[in-house]
C-alpha cells in the first residue's frame, strides 16, 4: 500500500516535471524550468522512498529533508524569477517563519520548532509559487485559478502533516491527496498554456477580419475625368494611390473597349 | 468499510484523463475527445466499481469488468477511427462477438484467467491500434504524437498480461497496475502536448495572415488600362477601378473633379466651386 502511493507520488511529480520542462522548452520562461527541477528533485524523493519501503528508516531521514529543502529553494527561485523585480528573499524568509508560526505554534504538540519550520518553509513555497501564477494577469483568469488552487492545497498539505498528530494514519491519505493535487498543476499548468495560445490565436484572427476590411475603408474622391485621387489637398495617381496602400502591383495595358477607340 | 483502496490511484489517474478529454473537447470542440471522455468515464466506472465491490457487490457477477473492458475498448477505437477519419476494422468487431461468446459459453469462473482474456485481448489490440494511429499523424507534431503513442501502446500490450497478472502471477500485479496509471498520465500528458503544440501553430499561423492582410488587402498584379484606368479582374473582364476596389476593401468612391482637369477641362469654372 505505502509502496503504490510513493509509486502515484512519483508519476504525479513526474507529470509536473514533463509538464514545466515542455512549456520552458516552448516558452523559454525561467521560472518554468526552475520549477521543473523542483518537480524533478521531488520525484527522486519518492523513488527514495520506494527504494527504502520496509528498510525502517525514518521518512525525516537527512535524505528526505535535504531533497526538500532544495525543492523548496528551487520554487523559491522560480518565484523570484517570475516576479518582476523579484520577490525579496527577505519577505520569503519571513513569511515561511510567519506561516509556521501562525499556522502551528498553537496546535503543536510534540513536533520539534525544526521540523515545523522545515513543514511551514515547504508550504510557503508552494504557496507563493500558487500566488504568484495566479496573478499573473497574462494568463487565462480560470485556468490560472484552479492551478493556483491546486498549488496552495499542496502547500496547505505540508502543513497537514505536522498537524495531522498521528502521521502514519495519516499519511495515506496524505499520498493520495498530495497525488491528486500534483496531477492538478501538472495539466492545470499545460491547461492555463493551452488555453493561452487558443485565445491568442483567436484574438489575432479577429484583428485579421478586422484589417482586411480596413485596409483601404475611407471614402476618397476620385477625379471622373483622370482618376487621380485626392490624398488631403494633393491629388495622386490612382495606380501611386493603390501600390502605396497595398500589396498590389499595377501594370499599364489597354482595355479592349479604348484599344478599339484608340483605332 | 471494506473497500479495494490499492486501486485509489488508478481512479484518479482516470479521473485526471476524464476531466482532460473533457476540457480540451470543450475549447476545440473536436468530436472524438468526446467520444474519448466517454471511454474514460467507463474507466472510472471500472475502477469505482473495483473500489466498492468488495462492500456493495459481494458475488462480483463474472461479466462485470469483461464487459466494461470491451465497451471501453470499443469507445476508445471509435474515437480513434473518429480522429483519423476511418471506419471501426470489422475484425475488431469479430473479436468483441467471440470475446462476449466465450464469455458467457466458456462456463469458467473468473479468477480462470482463460474467462476474460479474450476480451482483454480485444482490447488491448484496440488501443495498440489507436496508439499506431497517434504515433504515425501527419498533422501531429512528432515529438508530442511519440510522447501519446508509447505510453498508449504499451498500456494496451500490458491488457494482454491481466488475466494471469491478477489471477495467477499475482506478485506482479501491483506492478502492472501502477504501470498502467504511469502510462495512462503519460498518453493523456501528451495529447495535450498535441494540442497545445497545435494551437500554438494557430497562433503563428493567424499572426503571419495578419502580416499579409495588413499589408495586401488587394494583392498581387493588375492590369489597368492606361487611357480610362479600368482594371482586368481575375476570370479576364474589365471592370471600372472604382467598382474592382470598393468590392475588395471598405472604400467607397466619390466622383469630383481635380484641379488639373478643371483648368484643362473646364478652363471657364471658378477653381474654388471643385468640390
Amino acid at each position: 500500500m505505502t509502496g503504490q502511493l510513493l509509486f502515484s507520488g512519483f508519476t504525479s511529480s513526474s507529470a509536473m516535471l514533463l509538464s514545466f520542462l515542455y512549456l520552458y522548452w516552448r516558452g523559454r520562461e525561467q521560472y518554468l524550468l526552475l520549477w521543473a527541477v523542483a518537480a524533478g528533485v521531488w520525484s527522486m524523493r519518492y523513488i527514495f522512498g520506494l527504494a527504502t519501503v520496509g528498510s525502517g528508516l525514518s521518512w525525516l531521514s537527512a535524505v528526505w529533508i535535504g531533497l526538500a529543502v532544495i525543492r523548496g529553494g528551487f520554487m523559491f527561485w522560480g518565484v523570484r524569477a517570475k516576479t518582476e523585480p523579484g520577490v525579496p528573499a527577505v519577505a520569503i524568509g519571513v513569511g515561511s517563519v510567519l506561516l509556521t508560526v501562525l499556522i502551528l505554534w498553537p496546535a503543536v504538540v510534540e513536533v520539534t520548532p525544526a521540523a515545523m519550520l522545515f513543514y511551514g518553509y515547504l508550504a510557503w513555497s508552494m504557496i507563493l509559487s500558487g500566488m504568484v501564477f495566479g496573478l499573473d494577469e497574462s494568463l487565462p483568469l480560470v485556468e490560472r485559478n484552479w492551478t493556483a488552487a491546486a498549488f496552495v492545497a499542496l502547500g496547505l498539505l505540508q502543513v497537514a502533516f505536522p498537524l495531522a498528530g498521528d502521521v502514519t494514519a495519516f499519511a495515506p491519505v496524505g499520498f493520495a491527496l498530495a497525488a491528486a493535487l500534483q496531477l492538478g498543476i501538472a495539466f492545470g499548468v499545460m491547461m492555463t498554456f493551452f488555453r493561452r495560445s487558443v485565445e491568442e490565436a483567436r484574438r489575432v484572427a479577429q484583428e485579421e477580419e478586422m484589417a482586411l476590411t480596413r485596409a483601404l475603408s475611407d471614402f476618397v474622391s476620385i477625379c471622373a475625368h483622370c482618376k487621380r485621387i485626392q490624398d488631403g489637398e494633393a491629388w495622386e495617381d490612382l495606380q501611386d494611390y493603390v501600390t502605396d496602400r497595398t500589396a498590389a502591383e499595377v501594370t499599364d495595358a489597354l482595355c479592349p473597349n479604348c484599344l478599339q477607340a484608340s483605332r | 468499510m471494506n473497500l479495494n483502496l490499492s486501486l485509489l490511484p488508478n481512479l484518479g489517474s482516470a479521473l485526471v484523463v476524464c476531466a482532460t478529454f473533457l476540457y480540451v473537447w470543450r475549447i476545440s470542440g473536436e468530436r472524438h475527445l468526446a467520444i474519448w471522455f466517454l471511454a474514460s468515464v467507463v474507466w472510472v466506472v471500472r475502477y469505482s466499481y473495483t473500489i466498492l465491490q468488495p462492500a456493495l457487490f459481494p458475488d462480483d457477477p463474472f461479466w462485470v469488468i469483461p464487459v466494461l473492458a470491451l465497451a471501453r475498448g470499443a469507445l476508445f477505437l471509435w474515437g480513434g477511427t473518429t480522429m483519423v477519419g476511418e471506419r471501426i476494422p470489422t475484425l475488431f468487431w469479430i473479436g468483441v462477438l467471440a470475446a462476449v461468446m466465450w464469455l458467457f459459453a466458456s462456463g469458467l469462473p473468473p479468477d480462470d484467467p482463460f474467462s476474460a482474456f479474450p476480451g482483454y485481448v480485444v482490447f488491448g489490440l484496440g488501443l495498440t491500434w489507436v496508439a499506431l494511429r497517434i504515433g504515425r499523424h501527419p498533422a501531429f507534431p512528432s515529438f508530442e504524437r511519440a510522447l501519446a503513442a508509447w505510453p498508449m501502446a504499451i498500456y494496451g500490450l500490458i491488457q494482454l498480461t491481466f488475466p494471469w497478472s491478477t489471477t495467477v502471477l499475482r506478485p506482479i500485479a501491483p506492478t502492472t497496475y501502477l504501470v498502467a496509471s504511469l502510462t495512462q498520465i503519460g498518453f493523456i500528458l501528451g495529447i495535450l502536448m498535441v494540442y497545445l503544440r497545435s494551437a500554438e501553430r494557430d497562433v503563428g499561423d493567424a499572426h503571419v495572415r495578419l502580416a499579409r492582410a495588413l499589408t495586401r488587402a488587394l494583392s498581387g498584379h493588375l492590369d489597368m488600362c492606361a487611357r480610362c484606368s479600368e482594371v482586368r479582374g481575375a476570370s479576364g473582364e474589365w471592370e471600372r477601378v472604382e467598382t474592382y476596389v470598393s468590392r475588395r476593401s471598405g472604400t467607397s468612391f466619390s466622383h469630383s473633379i481635380c484641379p488639373t482637369c478643371l483648368e484643362a477641362h473646364y478652363p471657364g469654372v471658378n477653381r474654388r466651386r471643385r468640390a
